[in-house]
């Protein structure tokens, strides 16, 4: 899997961003 | 800096010829080098420092560190671009080892990546516009394994077939996409699809959360580490 997600406005530093794409994951792609 | 960087690796005695300089530098700010190595291991870096900081003098900091840019060597995003995280996992594989030390974790490690979304082409997805460089970007250096280490790019000509579109939906567009990228020699290749959501706000975008999931085989030359075997699901 491979997850793309804009970092939270304000975070600065995009590696402290948490990965929003992995929640989604869960909501849309789960079987 | 790269003439600084240069000064800093020649001191070194451990090198040969034509041998990568990556590795871990624990120096001065006025280029005195102390340690230098290219192994793992948080351990070793915290035993080096301490042996370093016993005899430690700082020099003053010559300002030509601040002055001296060398533009070759900035690794800044072009003003206007926007940065999208990237993350991957391994969801499921054959390992051909028990996970141990550095591989336990390299088979759960979730690897990072930024895609850089260029000033001129975040209006044009902010009007549901998906720039066709930007789709093949997408696909030639973030769809892959960067799990375990730098994985090969895939070349143009292993792009087999790229589709990414956005569709309006709501108060923004859904993505949606299939690739199909496979290296013509078989050293490797992911086949997924990519569903997501993109919102934009006055020309820039708020919202780019996609996931891409399929099945990937092979590794590159600095991700065997060992890599799973056969196809993983991902």
């Amino acid at each position: 899997m491979i997850a793309f997600a804009l970092p939270p406005e304000g975070t600065g530093d995009a590696l402290k961003a948490p990965p929003q794409g992995l929640q989604m994951y869960k909501t849309y792609l789960s079987p | 800096m790269g003439e600084f960087y240069r000064g800093l690796y020649e001191q070194r005695t451990d090198l040969k010829p034509k041998q990568t300089t990556q590795g871990l530098y624990i120096f001065s700010p006025d280029g005195k080098l102390y340690r230098a190595w290219n192994t793992r291991g948080g351990e070793k870096l915290k035993d080096e420092l301490r042996a370093v900081l016993k005899e430690y003098k700082a020099p003053p900091v010559p300002a030509s560190l601040e002055e001296d840019h060398d533009p070759s060597s900035e690794r800044y995003p072009p003003k206007g671009t926007q940065v999208v995280n990237c993350f991957a996992r391994v969801t499921k594989a054959d390992w051909p080892s028990a996970p141990q030390g550095t591989q336990k974790i390299f088979q759960s490690a979730t690897g990072r990546e930024h895609l850089w979304v260029l000033k001129s082409e975040v209006p044009l997805v902010a009007r549901g516009k998906l720039p066709h460089a930007l789709v093949r970007r997408i696909a030639r250096f973030h769809l892959n394994d960067f799990t375990r280490g730098e994985p090969d790019i895939w070349k143009p000509e292993d792009l087999k077939k790229v589709e990414m579109d956005l569709e309006p939906d709501g108060s923004g567009y859904k993505l949606t996409g299939e690739v199909e990228i496979e290296d013509p020699s078989g050293r490797a290749g992911y086949m997924a699809k990519l569903l997501g959501r993109v919102e934009a706000n006055n020309g820039k975008l708020t919202k780019f959360d996609v996931v891409a999931r399929g099945t990937y085989h092979g590794h590159g030359q600095f991700t065997h580490n060992p890599a799973p075997e056969g196809a993983s699901s991902w």
